[in-house]
């Protein structure tokens, strides 16, 4: 794929996570946390979001790998993991899986703000980051978020 | 307005007294309702979020109690669960192993028609979202 069309494909990705209801920040980053692009409706918001990429992502492999299931591997390596972690300091994070194969979320709450949710994206390159208005979006954003990443398989 | 919504709008104007019809995970997360409160909170008369919420979380507990020794005996998954009250009542349907639809209706819905409304409903959804 040229660059052009990626840039396209993400412009069209992002595009379509902002229509999500609930969504106020969209952002596609690399498996390590590098941003690659974004949107929002308060790029304050979006910066704060991409600031705890890389520790988010980090925090929800540390916790996959401490689940005693046969296979955990990277976000786009999909066994099925799930935790849940209590409280540390502002924020809770939890590692919920999907029962497909292949397809796991990492949620990111926050005592004071909506969620964060983080989704890999087929191809095994991306994470698709949301950030919600509320958790009462968490159930709407998850089965919104596991419909465009199918699609796009 | 997405697919997911028109489709429930749609089940809640075949349902007379039906207060609200939503779409939940078995995961006990609500995903999509109809009406939603914060479209037009003036008019809107159903469960609040909350309230709803609580609900599903309730309800996929039941739906778990009952894909024990129940469906083992029956030889098949329990598909619907009825709870109903003087003011009217409860009624949910397994759309697949991860998805179920509720429907909350008056004192004054039909339980037979509400029964058939849901079943057309959890087809339409299972189609839909295969």
């Amino acid at each position: 794929m040229s660059d052009d069309a990626a840039v396209v494909d993400d412009a069209a990705m992002l595009k379509e996570l902002m229509a999500v209801r609930g969504v106020r920040a969209a952002a596609l980053v690399g498996v390590d946390g590098d941003f690659l692009s974004g949107e929002a409706s308060d790029e304050g918001l979006l910066e704060r979001m991409v600031s705890t990429l890389t520790s988010a992502l980090a925090a929800g492999e540390a916790l996959a790998g401490l689940m005693a299931r046969p296979a955990t591997a990277r976000p786009t390596h999909g066994a099925d993991a799930s935790a849940d972690e209590g409280p540390a300091d502002e924020e809770e994070t939890a590692a919920a899986s999907e029962h497909d194969a292949g397809q796991r979320q990492l949620m990111v709450m926050y005592q004071d703000g909506g969620p964060i949710l983080f989704t890999p994206l087929p191809g095994g390159e991306r994470v698709a980051v949301v950030a919600l208005s509320s958790s009462h979006d968490i159930g709407r954003a998850r089965f919104e978020l596991r419909g465009l990443t199918n699609a796009g398989s | 307005m997405t697919d997911l919504e028109d489709i429930l709008a749609r089940a809640w104007t075949r349902v007379e007294g039906c207060r609200v019809v939503a779409i939940a995970g078995m995961d006990g997360l609500l995903i999509e309702r109809h009406p939603n409160p914060s479209d037009e909170p003036a008019v809107y008369t159903g469960p609040q979020t909350e309230a709803l919420e609580h609900l599903v979380a309730d309800l996929t507990t039941l739906f778990g109690v009952t894909a024990g020794a129940m469906s083992t005996e029956l030889g098949a998954p329990i598909a619907e669960l009825i709870a109903l009250g003087d003011n009217g009542g409860y009624y949910a349907r397994r759309i697949d192993a991860e998805l179920f639809c509720l429907l909350v209706a008056g004192a004054g819905a039909e339980l037979e028609n509400v029964r058939r409304e849901a079943e057309a409903l959890a087809r339409e959804l299972s189609v839909a979202f295969a």
